[in-house]
Formats: C-alpha cells, structure tokens, sequence
C-alpha cells in the first residue's frame, strides 16, 4: 500500500520533471502520456490565475492527442524524440486547432487551421501542444504588460514583470505548467522572460529554424526558439525544430558546425566588458561568480571591451521600428484604434523614419558585425548578463541603474539586442537571484551555428550549479 | 535629417491623411523619433559601407 501511493504522489507530480526524465520515463512504460498531460493541465489550472500565462487552452483537445499518443505506444509505436511532450507556444505561431492573435485585438480569435513549420515539427516529433501563451502584443515590447489578455506575472513574485515578449512562455516553465514551450526573439524576447522567470531560453543563429508561420515583428531581427528547464532540454528541442524549410527562404541546410576550439571543458570565453552596459551589482556579482564556477572547470576566461554599443542600440531600434512600420501598414491603416498605446506610438514612428535612415541603421550593422565577428573568430563564446537587473514591479514604468535612470522597456533589451543585431546564436540560463528573491540571467552568445558550442557549456554550468532547478514557492 | 517638433510631426501626418494622435502619443512618438535622430548622427562616415540586410554567414553547406 504505501508503495502504490508513493507512485500515485509520483504520478500527481509529473509537471515537475525535465523533458529528457519525462522522455526516459515515458519510454519505459512509467506512466503514460495521458497521466502527464493531465498532471500539467491540473497544475495549470491552479497556477493560471497567479499568473496569467495562458492565452488558449484545450484541454479535451490535449487529452485526446495523449490517448492516441498511448494507443501508438501500446502498439510499439514512437512518435519521436518528444512523445508525449507537453509543448506550450506563444500566441505569435500560427497552430491549426488554436487561435493565434499575438495577443492584439486586430487578429481573429478563431483557429486559422493552418500549423507554423515549427510547431509542426514538433507535432511530427510527438509533442502535445497543450496550449497557446501570453505575449507582449505583437512581440512589440519586452515587458508582457501589454496585452489583450492582461499583463503576465512573474511566477516568483506576481507584482513583477516575467520581461517579454515570450513572457507567457517563461511564466508556464516557471510556474512547472509545461517542460517546454516555444518563444520568438527580436531583440532578446525569449532570453528576456527566460532571464526574468529564472528559465532556459535559446536564441538560435538566423536562418537556423523556419520563421513560416510565426507573425512577424521585423524580418531581418526575428527569430524562433525553443525555452525549457534546462540547457539539456533546450538541445532535445532545438534539434527537432532546427533545419532547412522549402517555405521559408532565409533557412540553410545541414551546415558545418562550429566546432569548439578547445577540447575538455577549457572553452575560450570572453567576458564582454564595455562602459556602455550599465548593471545591478547583484547582476554583476552573479555573473563574476559564474565565470568563477567556469574558471575553476578549466575554462579560460579573458576580459574584452567593446564600443559602439550605444549606437548599435539606436540602429538596432530603427531597423525594428522600420520593418514593424512596413508590416503594420495595413492594420495600422484599417485598425489603428484597436492597438494599446504602448504598441502603437512605437509603429507610428516607425512610418515617419525614412528609408536612408533605415539603410543608414543597416549600414551601421555590417560595420558593428564585422567588429563583434573578431570576438566571435577569436572566442568559444562571449559571456555577458542578459538582463542589467532583475524583473522591475508591474507599472514600473522607469528604473534606476547605477544612478542613471532608463526606462523598464529599454532595461530589457539594452543588452540582448546584440544577437539579434549580429544574428548569432545566444542562451540565457539562470546564475542566481536578487535579494528580493527574484532570478538573474546569464547569456552566451556564440559564434555563426554555435549553438552547439553554447549549449555544452550551459550544460556544463548547469551540471555544476542548481540555479536552472530551483522552483517558486 | 534635422529634429523633430511637435508641430511638424502634426503637419507631416496631417499632410499624409493619417489620423490625429492625442499629445501623449505625440511626445512620445517624437521621442522614439528624435532618439533616431542622435543615432543617425553618430553614424557620419559610414557611407561607403554596403548596408547588411539580414544576417549572412559565410559557412559551408552541404
């Protein structure tokens, strides 16, 4: 008897598990799909309301995937690499049994049958999709409080910000609704909620998964990702949705990869310096303990400063608000009174810059590109916070850092911008917590195709540390 | 590219038949605008580079 009702405590428990022990599990005949999915859906149910990080669920919708996903295992059948996964995607991929509205009021809240390429990669690979999340409207803003759903909360204290725009993604990881979610990246909109809710996030290289089927922010910035527990999960992730697509233009093929430089766990890492990034001390003081922790694994760390950063922010925006403008044309035209102000006043910018300034913006990219790729040839990795502080409270409209003040938006993204900017890969994984008890993030960002190169040394961290498997209270 | 005013931000939208916007989205449209406006002005000398549209990595695909 008390064996049976520890398996049953086991079993009522499941949503806290990694993909790579759910995987294990789950082919081993453990539990099934349908405990799992119904385990999540529970957890769901009691977490949502704290944090609002659901837009569209389906719960019957769910459970019956799981069963047929049973059936198929009952007859010796494996989806793939993600049976039985619970996949949780942000409202902006297209899924053809969910609404998609990238959570404005412009887009109709019916399925429009259709599936992103990634989303059906995942499908293909056995996943569940349980169900849509919270985002900053259009992906225009990194700090999920606007939305036509309401702004998203912070699992580890509710009256701050998850940062955005994948904020529902990073809230469901946190809160152990989901093992996985999917995110899309701009100017650090999966790192940014992954860093502010204590969570994995990955950035992958441009052209390295398809954009098909996800709403666009800014074509020549934006980028899909997968988000997860763990840089381990993160990898099984990243190797389903990865690859060429016929649909999507701006993918490659199978390419060589980056390999590491160095063999063991002495990886070459630089740790981005620059007077330009102002930071938290708390920031700091985790960020200088982690490299510790990756010194004294073997790793080689040296110091390198870098200019230009606060020009390249400036063109980084002008590119955005650019390409957003050239997008929002039509609704803008047709619905403007249907966007928050937040989002609107960024896209009515947007359509006063002219196209010398937008080339001017691109300009400036190659110059910043080329200097940023002699770190890249030189370095296994760059190392940098993703964020200069922790989440800043719902509201907060501006903040002090290091006796300047910037406003909460602009804290977001002031540092993450640069993969985007650059189009080379970047995670960000957990390295600690504020004394307000909120986490703190840290980013690698790697060479072209070196997400290979970034995630073994975030598995590595994460095998010597325990940040990415504390949980909120 | 000379800065921004809040009166020829109006003029400009007026001339183009776009719809009034109330005096907070004005400032802060001409905030986003002028902030472009010190970028771009920080970027003299650069007009000899052919602008990366996107990113291009030179790799080898198979």
């Amino acid at each position: 008897m008390l064996k049976l009702s520890v398996i049953e405590v086991e079993k009522s428990n499941l949503y806290e598990l990694t993909i790579a022990e759910l995987s294990r599990k789950i082919h081993h005949g453990e539990f099934s799909v349908t405990e799992l999915v119904s385990s999540c859906l529970d957890r769901i149910e009691k977490t949502q309301e704290t944090t609002n990080a659901f837009v569209a669920l389906n719960p019957e919708l769910a459970l019956e995937t799981a069963r047929k996903l049973d059936l198929h295992f009952g007859q010796g059948q494996i989806s793939g690499p993600l049976h039985g996964i619970p996949v949780a995607v942000k409202d902006n991929y297209l899924t053809a049994d969910y609404p998609t509205t990238a959570c404005s009021k412009i887009y109709p809240d019916n399925p429009i049958g259709l599936d992103s390429t990634m989303v059906a990669k995942l499908r293909s690979a056995g996943a569940v999709i349980i169900g849509k999340t919270n985002m900053h409207e259009w992906a225009y803003g990194a700090t999920n409080e606007e939305s036509s759903f309401g702004a998203t909360r912070n699992p580890w204290n509710s009256n701050h910000i998850t940062g955005g725009s994948s904020g529902g993604s990073g809230a469901a990881l946190a809160a152990r609704m989901v093992p996985a979610a999917l995110g899309s990246d701009t100017g650090g909109s999966i790192r940014i909620p992954s860093s502010a809710c204590g969570v994995s996030g990955l950035k992958p290289t441009a052209g390295r998964v398809s954009r098909t089927g996800i709403l666009p922010l800014s074509w020549t910035l934006d980028i899909g990702g997968p988000m997860a527990r763990s840089a381990q999960d993160l990898r099984i992730l990243f190797d389903v949705i990865a690859g060429f697509d016929p649909k999507c233009p701006t993918t490659y093929g199978i390419c060589s990869a980056n390999k590491i430089k160095n063999s063991g766990h002495r990886f070459r890492i630089a740790m981005f310096r620059s007077s330009e990034i102002l930071c938290d001390d708390a920031v700091t003081e985790s960020v200088e303990q982690a490299l510790a922790v990756l010194r004294e694994d073997g790793a080689v760390v040296d110091e390198v400063n870098f200019t230009g950063l606060e020009t390249g922010f400036g063109a980084w925006k002008i590119i955005l608000h650019c390409e957003a403008a050239a997008y929002h044309a039509k609704f803008l035209a047709e619905s403007a009174d249907l966007y928050s102000d937040n989002v609107r006043v960024q896209v009515e910018a947007g359509r006063c810059l002219s196209s010398s300034t937008y080339l001017k913006a691109q300009q400036y990219r190659a110059v910043f590109n080329q200097r940023f790729s002699q770190l890249t040839n030189q370095y296994d990795l760059i190392v940098m916070p993703t964020l200069p502080v922790t989440a800043p409270r719902i509201g907060q409209r501006e903040l002090e850092v290091n006796n300047s003040t910037i406003t909460s938006q602009d804290a977001m993204t002031s540092i993450a911008w640069i993969a985007n900017f650059t189009g080379l890969p970047a995670t960000s994984i957990p390295c600690g917590f504020d004394e307000r008890g909120l986490p703190i993030g840290l980013m690698f960002v790697g060479p072209p195709f070196g997400e290979d190169t970034i995630l073994s040394v975030a598995e590595r961290y994460q095998a010597l540390t325990d940040w990415h498997n504390l949980v909120p209270s | 590219m000379t800065m921004w005013t809040k009166e020829n931000l109006v003029q400009y939208r007026k001339q183009l038949g776009w719809d009034e916007l109330n005096d907070e989205q004005l400032n802060q449209v001409l905030a986003i605008l002028n902030s472009a406006h010190d970028t771009l002005e920080s970027l003299d000398g650069i007009s000899w580079v052919e602008p990366d549209i996107g990113f291009r990595v030179k790799v080898k695909c198979d």
